[in-house]
């Protein structure tokens, strides 16, 4: 009995042992490091979002909390996907800012409520739901992509030729060894787009100003291949793209974002933003 | 008689690897259950006008089977789930197909020890419930280890230590947690004399989630603990429990470091046909998941059983209240009384009348000021326990009569008076923006009038009959819906029934929502088969609610068990 009751006391101790913190701070101090030059990885967020979706807004909010703190090193990605009672458009919202690509997107990965996003993609598993993530998660997985390893490094540029074409020249260099396949995407985005948002008290703002919304595709929703598998350090990797271009989209609200995929699982290595001239 | 044959055919060859009786093997016996449900989804632009929850693939199936092998002290189970795709209504996070259930368990010296999967509960479930409600898709498995010990007579320990379901993974935080019960007059007899009966109970609960987030500090170990009695004397009986929970900033509560406590307390009375129970209960920044970014029914730690009563008709159960984690408090009321038999109101059958009462509102908030940033962070709210909230969230009067009229003929009575809060059961609405804006508050006021009717045509054929009319000027308008089943016992049951939507504001929208439904049963399995429409709805068990959206199809469902 006696050794019972040992048994059981280390028992209790051993579930009621580390308890509970109490935070008296809540908050942390300034966070970007500037100290940096070279190219570190970058973090996109696509964020599933929809005009009638009353809760989108805060997730719009959280991306920009995390671009004032981290800078172009975060790249939001408004992609207007979804269950069509938060996407459709109606006489309160007539702006359409879906896309068949979005959808495809969307579709794939498998999600079906807003507001709701992907930070680099991480996680993705056929049967699992790692990949999705909350905005109120973001800040830490951002975090935690922007400390990780830069595997490989990208430069590019955008420039629309005779107000039609718009030609994308993007370059990659091998950080570290790469042991499979790579897929680049390039696609176009554009902020500032004023249009009514629903709002999370119910109310309709009319002057809500979109941010990252997705426009188009310069590639196929999946990309094309960018490298073959072994790639090594001092590789360099390159491809042109021409596309149309939109002239309703106002160039100095666009930007180009071209990233670097492992088609395999998906997970995003790098992705940039760069102006189109 | 020969589709009867073809049936039976069917079913045998579907159900051949289950239909023996419990399997032996090994010296111990082999039990389980298996269910499979589909549906094939027909585009109907009426209900869903743009389609939108018309699915890609057409057809959606879903079904599990368990396996229980016990042996003596021993068991070991497990469960098979498959989702090819998840019908429509559940979570979307069901994708695919696994083993998601396993354990293996014994008892032995006054211990009982499981590894694996379990399910578990302290007290009410206030600062932990593990369960699965599979109507509603939720399953909170927990994957590790649980002890129970008996340590003395009447004295109860358990302990757990695991990580949640989420769907096809585990959820990223850690629990591990207490509960000690002792029952008073297990142990000392004089108050067992006394004819009373007292158990008193404490649980704990603490929560491991690792924080990496740039901005703020969290905590990493989150604790809850709490403390309840159970009082029993004669035709009385007592419940109480008080539950605390430690700073724990979360989605649900706009991460506000403010700390969490709920009491719930009910009283019951039931002697010579007259049973009242009465319930209070006040909740406040009670959210607790093991992922504090986790959202609708993902990862819950606990449960907050509700204080309003879950209806089963259908059209009632359209407007189900769901419990408000972040805070609410609510009274319920219920009496009823069996007059005799053969007295002037019992008739020769006797007579059951019953009256509930609940309502539900906000608690009392008084919010910081958004400038103040820290302690709006720290604290978000104050609140008084004391004082009443002001948004009214929910209630429900309503009155039945049951009555048996002679050996062939029984009816049901229900009136129901509802007021339910759609900008917070619906929408979600914080507080806040309620207090701010209540010219937006959107309600629903209705009356529901139900009349069942169970009529034995012949030995062994029934017939049963609903009319329902939900009368209200909001939301969709007013419904009248009736219902027709009759059953031939013990194999065959037919069902036909009629939902019309007749007040809809919108004149498109003056639907009819027919449904055909018929049911074989044989020994211990049971084969369903239904064609109808199914309206936009919210199911609800236990104060835990999902949306259901529009369909039309042909619907099956196979359930056995060996």
């Amino acid at each position: 009995m006696k050794h019972f009751l040992l048994s059981l006391g280390m028992f209790t101790l051993l579930f009621i042992s580390p308890s509970c913190d109490v935070i008296d701070q809540p908050f942390k101090g300034n966070i970007q490091d500037t100290t940096s030059t070279q190219q570190q990885r970058n973090v996109l967020i696509e964020d599933f979002t929809g005009h009638r979706c009353k809760n989108c807004p805060k997730a719009s909010k959280a991306i920009e909390a995390l671009v004032d703190a981290y800078g172009s090193r975060i790249i939001g990605l408004a992609i207007h996907a979804g269950p069509g009672n938060f996407t459709n458009t109606n006489a309160d919202y007539p702006t359409d800012f879906t896309t068949p690509e979005g959808k495809t997107i969307q579709n794939f990965f498998g999600t079906n409520f807003l507001p709701v996003g992907m930070v680099n993609r991480e996680n993705w598993s056929a049967s699992g739901n790692g990949h999705w993530s909350p905005y109120t998660n973001w800040p830490t997985l951002s975090s935690e992509a922007l400390d990780s390893t830069l595997r490989i490094s990208l430069e590019a540029s955008a420039t629309v030729v005779n107000d039609t074409i718009l030609e994308v020249t993007a370059e990659g260099f091998p950080q570290t060894p790469l042991l499979h396949d790579l897929s680049i995407v390039v696609l176009i985005k554009e902020s500032n787009i004023v249009s009514p948002q629903l709002m999370d008290d119910d109310t309709r703002d009319s002057n809500y100003v979109h941010m990252n919304v997705l426009r188009d595709f310069v590639t196929d929703t999946w990309g094309t291949s960018f490298g073959i598998s072994p790639m090594i350090p001092g590789d360099e990797l390159s491809e042109s793209f021409t596309a149309t271009w939109n002239t309703s989209w106002i160039k100095a609200n666009t930007a180009a974002v071209v990233y670097v995929f492992n088609p395999t699982n998906y997970r995003i290595l790098q992705a940039i933003e760069v102006p189109i001239n | 008689m020969r589709m009867k044959q073809i049936t039976l055919r069917l079913l045998l060859l579907l159900l051949l690897p289950f239909t023996a009786a419990a399997q032996e093997s090994f010296g111990g016996q082999l039990h389980g259950n298996f269910q499979l449900d589909g549906q094939w989804y027909l585009r109907d632009e009426g209900i869903d006008p743009t389609g939108e929850f018309y699915p890609d693939e057409r057809f959606l199936g879903q079904g599990y089977a368990n396996f229980v092998y016990t042996d003596g002290d021993f068991s070991g189970g497990l469960r098979y789930e498959n989702y090819q795709n998840v019908m429509l209504g559940f979570p979307e996070g069901y994708r695919g197909e696994g083993i998601t259930y396993r354990y293996l368990q014994f008892k032995q010296d006054n211990l009982d020890v499981t590894v694996g999967s379990f399910y578990e509960q302290f007290g009410s479930g206030m600062v932990f419930r593990s369960y699965e409600e599979r109507g509603l898709g939720y399953d909170n498995a927990m994957d590790g280890v649980r002890v129970k010990a008996n340590l003395a007579k009447g004295v109860y320990l358990k302990g757990v230590l695991g990580r949640q379901r989420f769907y096809f993974d585990k959820s990223p935080g850690l629990l591990r947690g207490l509960d000690a019960e002792i029952n008073l007059s297990e142990r000392w007899h004089a108050l067992d004399s006394l004819g009373l009966r007292w158990t008193l109970g404490a649980s704990y609960m603490s929560k491991y989630q690792r924080a990496n987030d740039p901005f703020l500090v969290l905590p990493e170990n989150v604790a809850a603990g709490g403390v309840r009695s159970q009082l029993m004397k004669g035709p009385w009986v007592l419940n109480t429990e008080f539950a605390y929970k430690a700073n724990d900033p979360s989605a649900d509560n706009g991460y506000i470091y403010k700390d969490g406590n709920g009491f719930i307390a009910n009283l019951s009375y039931s002697k010579n046909g007259l049973g009242i129970i009465a319930g209070v209960k006040r909740i406040d920044n009670m959210s607790f998941r093991t992922d504090r970014n986790g959202s609708t029914i993902d990862m819950l730690v606990n449960y907050l059983s509700p204080t309003t009563e879950v209806h089963t008709y259908a059209l009632p159960a359209l407007y189900q209240y769901a419990t408000q984690i972040n805070g609410e408090e609510g009274i319920q009321l219920e009496a009823n009384y069996r007059f005799k038999r053969k007295s002037k109101l019992g008739g020769k059958y006797g007579t059951l009348i019953s009256i509930n009462y609940s309502a539900v509102q906000s608690i009392d908030k008084d919010y910081v000021e958004a400038s103040n940033d820290t302690l709006r962070t720290l604290q978000g709210y104050y609140s008084d326990p004391l004082q009443r909230g002001t948004i009214p969230y929910f209630h429900d009067l309503n009155f039945k009569i049951s009555k048996k009229v002679n050996t062939s003929f029984k009816f049901n009575l229900t009136y129901l008076n509802l007021h339910y809060n759609r900008s917070v059961l619906e929408d979600g609405l914080g507080d806040e923006p309620m207090l701010s804006n209540p010219e937006n508050i959107k309600t629903m006021n209705a009356d529901v009038i139900v009349l069942e009717t169970l009529y034995k045509v012949k030995s062994k054929h029934y017939l049963r009959n609903e009319f329902q009319l939900l009368s209200t000027q909001d939301d969709r308008g007013s419904m009248a819906m009736a219902l027709i089943e009759y059953s031939i016992a013990p194999h065959w049951f037919f069902s036909v029934q009629d939902i019309y939507n007749y007040g809809n504001p919108d004149p498109d929208q003056k639907l009819h929502y027919p449904l055909a439904s018929v049911v074989y049963t044989e020994g211990t399995s049971r084969f369903q088969l239904s064609y109808g429409r199914q309206q936009r709805g919210i199911f609800c068990v236990g104060g835990v609610c999902r949306v259901v959206p529009p369909s039309n199809g042909v619907s099956f469902s196979l359930t056995t068990s060996f």
